[in-house]
């Protein structure tokens, strides 16, 4: 029987879900606690409280088929917000939320709920983000998609609208914000191809779709990443024009441009990654070794006893360090060749 | 507020002009055929055989189909093919010929590249050799539909170097030990690359049907838990005397016994594979071509 992808249509399934894929919600988001009763039970429970890539606490809600309270409950959840304010990081000292942050109510919910979600919705005036995840499969493995169809304060508008406003808001310190705009600037100059693209806590800078490198906000402090997942530090202006290098030979390396001394091509690009877990967003989750030479990867090719067991060879391969015999073979022919001409390099 | 990074501009583009003022070749938009390898970790498991059958049924499938004999000085595929080309590999590397001149079409469809057969170890290709084969490959991708990379066995830098060169990867193994445990070796080198292509097997020389696929099953099991690596069950070929008695001259067995089991599983493995493959179709290049991704594996030689 064929049967498309589905999500989780009970509270308690869903909510297992969404609590283990929060990042490909929002980039940061943390979980702190669940089952957060602040109207006194009458319209349930709110599902989650959670820190965000900024630290304020964000008001998770699930929105399943039939759940009548739902817009009670998102109403209570905003004003508890807007009565406890600041007091959160207080009475909640292990969720480390920052005095002085943006508190968001988020409501999350399936295909299913698209009526209580428009509902929702439709209720302008509640400073609400509302997103759905819309499920499907690739293989045998079944993801989802987060479709936002609200922001914060945002007044009633179309999806596709609402989607954009939510999309584009990077939310820069203040204090980074010069050096996000020296970097925006710079991915402008390398090609009209290149994109910048991202949620309200991260960017990912593309190149006809291979990642060039990553711009995350976390705990109010800007951080780069390269392709290789390499951290650099966006404090100063010289930390911008080294990663504005690192982009550089990132996009060179991508677009077969000889560059001296460029590293390998980056290493995410969509349909060559890690298999995600289902029910994942799709990111990069690459594990390669860029760095390494061919001969390092061909020496690291050694069978261990156990991959040989596991095999089905009978005893112990040939030595302790149970080699395959090509592998070893030709890696201790290679490295002895590497020893003999150290002038053996590209020209 | 944030830089609109679709306004166009006087900066926009000024490192692609810079680097066509450099005389740097421009990213070509062209498109470019599918690159699959065929390669074992262990030699004689059948990787020639099943490249240049391969070959064949790509063709009788309306694909332009060139098999490149990458199984440098240990070359046979010329002589799987009956084809005598008057230019090989050999002179390829070494710059004695053009890729246009040693460019031969056999009897049965595909186009091929011979080997050479004078090279006395891998050791004695440098990093200026694998260039001239990047630049062939990149030509011949350009004029075909399917190159079919007949690689040597073993594991070497040169070896991985055109491993790496295919987006798709064939790795011929039987049910042996000795052959998965090289067949292994392989997938876990491959396993370890940024931009690794994707790998399937084609499990060779099985007695009893079934086994292949539990050859596989036992292989699969290990990569994805050892080595993190995925890879595909492409199909199993039999054991044929058919095959192992075969003689100089005669054609490839599609051609020779079309109907006899072996060949019914090499067709069911080309349709296995042109399904993963998406079609064997050419697609663009889009500055990620053969010769890109081999330049980024010299560099790392």
């Amino acid at each position: 029987m064929i049967r498309g992808p589905v999500l989780p249509q009970m509270r308690e399934t869903l909510w297992a879900l969404v609590a283990g894929h929060l990042e490909a919600i929002e980039t940061g988001l943390v979980l702190v606690g669940e089952h957060l009763d602040c109207n006194d039970g009458q319209f349930g429970v709110i599902d989650g409280l959670a820190r965000d890539a900024s630290g304020a606490p964000v008001l998770l809600l699930l929105a399943i088929d039939g759940d009548s309270l739902l817009t009670a409950r998102a109403i209570a959840a905003v004003e508890f917000l807007d009565r406890i304010g600041d007091a959160l990081a207080g009475a909640v000292p292990e969720g480390r939320f920052v005095v002085g942050g943006r508190p968001r109510v988020m409501v999350v919910g399936n295909d299913a709920a698209s009526g209580s979600l428009a509902a929702l919705q439709r209720f302008g005036a509640l400073p609400l983000e509302i997103c759905r995840l819309v499920p499907f499969r690739i293989g045998n493995s079944e993801r989802f998609a987060v479709r936002w169809l609200a922001g914060a304060g945002e007044p009633p508008v179309s999806a596709n609208d609402a989607a954009e406003n939510v999309q584009t808001a990077f939310a820069v310190p203040e204090a980074s914000r010069g050096h996000w705009q020296t970097l925006a600037r710079l991915c402008e100059r390398l090609d009209p191809d290149v994109r910048v693209d991202g949620d309200r806590y991260t960017r990912r800078i593309t190149w006809r779709g291979w990642l060039l490198g990553q711009v995350v906000v976390a705990d109010g402090t800007m951080l780069a990443m390269g392709p290789d997942g390499v951290r650099h530090s966006l404090h100063t202006e010289n930390d911008v024009r080294a990663f504005g290098d690192r982009l550089l030979r990132s996009y060179a390396a991508c677009a077969g441009l000889a560059l001296a001394g460029t590293a390998a091509p980056p290493a995410a690009r969509p349909g060559r990654q890690e298999p995600a877990p289902p029910g994942s967003h799709c990111r990069s989750l690459s594990t390669g070794s860029g760095g390494e030479t061919l001969r390092t990867s061909i020496s690291h090719a050694c069978l261990t006893a156990d991959e040989y067991r596991a095999l089905g060879g009978a005893g112990r391969p040939a030595g302790e360090a149970a080699e395959a015999g090509a592998a070893m073979e030709t890696a201790r022919a290679a490295g002895a060749e590497a020893a003999a001409r150290p002038a053996m390099r590209p020209d | 507020m944030e830089p609109d990074l679709d306004a166009s501009g006087v900066g926009r583009g000024f490192l692609r002009r810079f680097f066509r003022w450099a005389g740097v070749p421009e990213v070509s938009s062209q498109r470019e055929a599918t690159v699959l390898a065929v390669a074992s970790g262990k030699g004689g498991t059948g990787k020639s055989f099943l490249a240049t059958n391969l070959a064949v049924a790509l063709h009788r499938a309306g694909r332009r189909v060139v098999v490149v004999d990458c199984d440098f000085g240990l070359a046979n595929a010329h002589l799987l093919l009956g084809a005598n080309p008057r230019g090989t590999m050999l002179h390829l590397l070494s710059g004695a010929a053009t890729v246009q001149h040693v460019l031969a079409r056999t009897a049965f469809g595909p186009a091929l590249v011979a080997g050479g057969s004078g090279l006395t170890s891998l050791a004695e290709l440098g990093a200026r050799h694998m260039q001239a084969l990047a630049r062939a490959l990149h030509w011949l991708a350009g004029q075909h539909d399917v190159v079919l990379l007949d690689c040597s066995a073993g594991l070497s830098p040169q070896a991985m170097i055109t491993v790496l060169a295919a987006q798709h990867v064939v790795i011929v193994t039987n049910p042996e030990i000795a052959a998965l445990t090289d067949a292994y070796a392989l997938i876990k080198c491959i396993a370890r690359q940024c931009e690794r292509p994707e790998l399937h097997v084609v499990v060779n020389r099985v007695t009893r049907p079934g086994l292949g696929h539990a050859t596989f099953e036992r292989l699969a099991a290990v990569s994805r838990r050892f080595a993190g690596a995925e890879i595909h069950y492409a199909g199993e070929v039999p054991e044929d005397p058919a095959v192992a008695h075969r003689r100089l001259g005669q054609p490839p067995l599609l051609v020779r016994l079309p109907e006899c089991p072996t060949a019914r599983a090499i067709l069911s493995a080309m349709a296995t594979l042109e399904t993963r493959t998406g079609g064997f179709v050419t697609k663009p290049a889009a500055g990620h071509g053969v010769a890109a991704r081999m330049a980024a594996q010299i560099r790392r030689w």
